[in-house]
């Protein structure tokens, strides 16, 4: 009951601050150049009101986005809706909501995968106009296909990116020897080696890697990083070329990795949280995940090895230059059955636009997707790692964007755990994921 | 004696075994994530302080949420007790013809998997307006609810002697009197039951109250517990402090329930 | 006179069941079904749905991931439904004692379901961790195990495990059910059996649970038609894995309407489950036939 007291007394001082988000007053500054010049805003415009979804979880940088965006446009009022967690329950309400076109959903977030599908399906509005050709040359060049339509029309801005980063352990590095962090996966292997034998001889556990290899799309996003390192492409002229060496040589390293026990025993199992939880805990020497995982390691509330971590890029496979890694940024789209249209691109065009990425990359650590971010003194001073992975996020690469995306990845990932767990080949397991994918995409 | 001694102690065991998740749920809720995921594991937590449950009450305005879902756990309930009764009288003491039809259909409502009434319900509700309101989820659950609540008081009505009925129309009474002053008393263990049931399966209900209710303002507090986690990170110290801080009030209802079901039971248990 | 009033009142009592049957049941369900029977995608959804009769059927049948998604689901229900009961008796048993701080032991028994399954689904993956699990933690503190157990990573370990979190869920559920109808038995009934000298095992099986029998048929029914249906607490726990190991036959449908957007293929499995469920209701026949003539 004393902890129901002091609850309610927390809400009650917060709640105002929390529940008043969406109902601003309208404020009356003067916007930009998109407002019509001369007569005041609020004579020129009907009050609109946009429903926004977005994710959850997002230490308050859509909320501040949204405040910004707001004063900007006061006639305009946002109403926020989070998404779940979950990306599966997030894809279901969009998938009902659009079904039944209704105007419930005005702007979204959408996750890199769903562009080809819901473009496809006809539920996103045309964002051509949004940006012009030499506005839209700030974004990384990599990404910004994945939001274009089988017409070449543009339906989803990109909103950040995400690019796999290498964590690493400086006292362990330094303590063995070795200069700096793997270049490469044949090196990550052998300093492995070398730590976890010597650890072993002090008697502490420690593994060499560990990541997220469950099965699931994270563990796509992993695979297609491993493949890339090693020279293979997903397809050319719509024909899958996945069916090669590299590709199995790129899955082989994965599955070396268990076998050489360079990899927490746990591996297959793990999510991103549960990865965290071993190389936070000091239970690994090296982990790739998503550079917010950099915030979460160097926090002490955190993580017991705090102040001896750094990061970097993910490890090149046949040389320290070819290190790549699967976007897992998100998208904005506007729904084609929005009642607002134009309200909503003006959204658009500002939650993609330079201040709300660098709102983002400060809020919640999310790597602009406008180059000339990671120059900005703000990103300098207060994320300075963000501005190492510049160049990673310049060569950043897209998964396949295909409207049946889900099944490409579903491939792609049983493959990848068939053969991480010795259940079959490489060669034998690329060869047949390739004939299933070309199926795919033949349809 | 030899007996009740062995009894207690498996009981005590079997007690154990029941609460370690959720005595494990509540220590989880004073711990920060080093203490969480250390290894080896970590018992007790370092502080007994209600930071996590401050952060995740001001991350998220759970009151209203938990309001929210009393509400339409409410609702539900009241709607369900009526309704089942009243169709479960019509079915075991009436004469009505096409029983066995009925009791087809209203069993058929149970066998479907959520994903068949998703699209069309979400659609309906879409077009009556009914969206992100306390009264549409209401309904859905009431829907989805149903058959069992029918099938199970059904079972009570249908042991209850014709002569009780009989005798009281020989006094004058009409068959709605009947039906409200000597046959909900006799199977009120029934409806004490089916209203927990109710109560706690709208209240745990997720994939339509998520679909159906995403605003902020008719958010249950179940979908809202899934909001604390990010894309790709789960503050399980959060989460649980949540959890904690709503399921008191779940428990003390049905601790409260449970009684009046035993009790109910010990009145109105059917004699011969 | 009365009769004729009863009747009516019979078929009044019956409108608001109805009413909500024809609303949010019967429309939906012939939407779904209809549905099943064309090839219709989200990824096509802008050419129109095709008519294909039967075809997303044939599909189905050959499909291996259904049969391996069939096959778990039942040996999940028919196992789960059995401890279930098995372990809710006891627990009704227990409850129906007379003790001091009878009210408290109850509370603690429905404590479990009182959690939503969203949360205890996780609250198991993260007590069924390899590394810092507290189950592998007691077990190999109390030396039951050398090793740490692979819970999620391994088919057979995974399977005990969500079958370890839905039980531990459902049993309160079941208890009360069953506790209630264990209240129905008449105490003469006990008293004649005591009289005629009838240990406490034997008034068990003899006395007490045939006079139960509809109501812990209607209660099996029920959670084997729920057990069938498990999504929520698979899909948080395990995910589906390893290898498909534990998609259960729901989960395997939602993947297929929500996440490859295969809505014709999607409404196929959904009616296929709701066949499945029609049969095992079937099989409940002679406790639900003992319902029907009435």
């Amino acid at each position: 009951m004393a902890l129901c007291a002091a609850a309610a007394i927390c809400l009650a001082g917060c709640s105002g601050q929390q529940e008043g988000a969406a109902d601003t007053n309208k404020k009356t500054e003067n916007a930009d150049e998109n407002s019509s010049a001369g007569d005041s805003q609020e004579q020129q415009h009907e009050p609109v009101t946009l429903h926004y979804y977005h994710n959850p979880a997002d230490g308050g940088a859509n909320e501040s986005m949204i405040e910004m965006f707001m004063e900007e446009y006061p006639w305009i009022t946002v109403e926020r809706v989070e998404y779940p967690s979950d990306t599966t329950q997030k894809k279901t309400v969009l998938s009902t909501v659009f079904q039944s076109q209704d105007d419930s959903i005005d702007v979204m977030q959408l996750d890199c995968t769903w562009p080809a599908e819901f473009t496809q399906a006809g539920w996103l509005a045309d964002l051509s106009d949004v940006y012009t050709e030499e506005e839209m040359a700030d974004f990384i060049s990599g990404i910004v296909d994945t939001g274009r339509g089988s017409d070449g029309n543009l339906y989803a801005l990109p909103v950040y990116i995400n690019t796999g980063a290498l964590l690493y352990r400086k006292d362990l590095l330094e303590k063995y020897g070795f200069s700096g962090p793997a270049k490469t996966y044949d090196e990550l292997i052998a300093q492995s080696k070398t730590v976890m034998e010597g650890e072993a001889k002090e008697g502490k556990r420690i593994a060499g890697y560990t990541s997220a290899w469950k099965e699931y799309e994270g563990l796509t996003c992993q695979a297609l990083g491993f493949m890339w390192s090693y020279g293979a492409e997903f397809e050319k002229d719509g024909i899958c070329t996945l069916n090669s060496p590299e590709a199995a040589k790129g899955l082989q390293t994965m599955r070396d990795m268990v076998e050489q026990g360079i990899t927490d025993p746990g591996i297959r199992g793990y999510k991103w949280t549960d990865s965290q939880a071993i190389f936070n805990n000091g239970g690994a020497l090296y982990m790739v995940d998503w550079p917010s995982a950099y915030n979460s390691a160097v926090n002490p509330e955190n993580s017991t090895v705090s102040d001896v971590v750094g990061m970097t890029v993910v490890p090149g496979g046949t040389s320290a230059e070819a290190s790549y890694s699967a976007n897992g940024g998100w998208y904005l789209g506007v729904s084609a059955f929005s009642s607002h249209p134009e309200e909503a691109k003006l959204l658009a065009r500002f939650a993609t636009g330079y201040e709300a990425n660098i709102n983002y990359a400060l809020k919640h650590s999310n790597l602009p997707a406008r180059i000339s971010c990671y120059d900005d003194e703000r990103i300098k001073t207060e994320q300075p790692q963000m501005a190492e992975m510049k160049e990673a996020a310049a060569t950043c690469k897209s998964r396949p964007a295909s409207p049946y995306y889900s099944e490409i990845s579903a491939e792609i990932f049983g493959t990848a755990a068939q053969i991480i767990d010795g259940n079959v080949d490489a060669q034998t397991g690329v060869s047949q994921m390739t004939e299933r994918i070309q199926d795919i995409l033949d349809r | 004696m030899k007996k009740t001694w062995k009894i207690n102690l498996f009981t005590v065991i079997f007690l154990m075994a029941i609460l370690l998740p959720f005595v494990w749920l509540v220590l989880a809720s004073f711990k920060n994530m080093k203490e969480l995921y250390a290894y080896p594991v970590q018992i007790l937590p370092s502080s007994w302080s209600i930071r996590n449950f401050a952060e995740a009450l001001r991350e998220q305005p759970i009151l209203q949420y938990v309001k929210n879902s009393f509400l339409v756990s409410g609702i539900a309930t009241l709607l369900i007790i009526v309704i089942c009764s009243m169709t479960s009288f019509s079915l075991a003491r009436t004469a009505i013809k096409g029983k066995k039809i009925i009791l087809l259909l209203i069993l058929t409502i149970a066998l479907l998997p959520p994903v068949t009434l998703l699209n069309p319900i979400y659609m309906m509700l879409s077009n009556l307006n009914m969206l992100n309101s306390i009264t549409g989820l209401a309904l859905v659950m009431v829907a989805v609810e149903l058959p069992s609540g029918v099938w199970y008081l059904m079972g009570f009505f249908q042991t209850i002697p014709m002569e009780l009925e009989e005798s009281a129309m020989i006094d004058g009474a009409s068959v709605p009197q009947i039906f409200t002053k000597i046959l909900i008393p006799i199977v009120s263990p029934g409806v004490f039951t089916i209203s927990i049931m109710t109560f706690i399966n709208v209240w745990n209900n997720y994939i339509f109250a998520s679909v159906l209710n995403p605003t902020k303002k008719a958010r249950t507090v179940t979908v809202a517990l899934t909001m604390f986690s990010g894309e790709t990170y789960t503050p399980w110290h959060l989460i649980a402090a949540a959890a904690v801080f709503v399921s008191i009030p779940i428990i003390i209802v049905v601790l409260i329930l449970q009684r009046r079901i035993i009790s109910g039971m010990l009145e109105g248990g059917v004699k011969g | 006179m009365n009769g004729k009033k009863r009747l009516m009142m019979g078929y009044l009592f019956l409108i608001p069941a109805a009413l909500v049957f024809v609303f949010l049941i019967a429309y939906p369900v012939f939407n779904t079904v209809r549905t099943s029977f064309y090839a219709s995608r989200i990824q096509t959804i802008r050419d129109g749905a095709k008519f294909v009769g039967l075809d997303n059927y044939v599909e189905m049948f050959r499909d291996t991931d259904m049969w391996t998604s069939l096959a778990f689901t039942v040996k999940f229900t028919v196992i789960s439904v059995i401890l279930e009961t098995v372990i809710g008796m006891v627990c009704a048993l227990i409850m129906n004692r007379n003790f001091r701080g009878q009210g408290l032991v109850r509370a603690m028994i429905l404590v479990p379901w009182c959690i939503p399954t969203v949360v205890s689904g996780l609250m198991w993956s993260y007590m069924f961790a390899e590394s810092y699990g507290i189950i592998n933690y007691l077990l190999s503190a109390a030396h039951v195990i050398k090793d740490p157990v692979p819970w999620i990573t391994d088919k057979g370990w995974a399977f005990a495990a969500i079958t370890i979190a839905d039980v531990w869920k459902t049993v309160p559920y079941m208890s009360l059910l069953l506790l209630s109808g264990l209240k129905t038995v008449s105490s003469d009934y006990l008293e004649a059996a005591a009289i005629d000298g009838a240990n406490s095992v034997q008034k068990f099986f003899r006395v007490v649970l045939p006079n139960m029998k509809n109501i812990v048929l209607v209660a099996v029914m029920f959670r084997t038609i729920s057990s069938f249906r498990i999504y929520d607490l698979i899909k948080v726990l395990t995910d589906g894995g390893p290898q498909n190991s534990t998609k259960s036959l729901t989960m395997y449908a939602m993947e297929n309407y929500f996440t490859y957007g295969n809505l014709g293929y999607g409404a196929a499995l959904a009616t296929l489950t709701f066949l499945v469920s029609l049969l095992i209701a079937g099989l409940f026949q002679d406790g639900v036939k003992s319902k029907m003539e009435v």
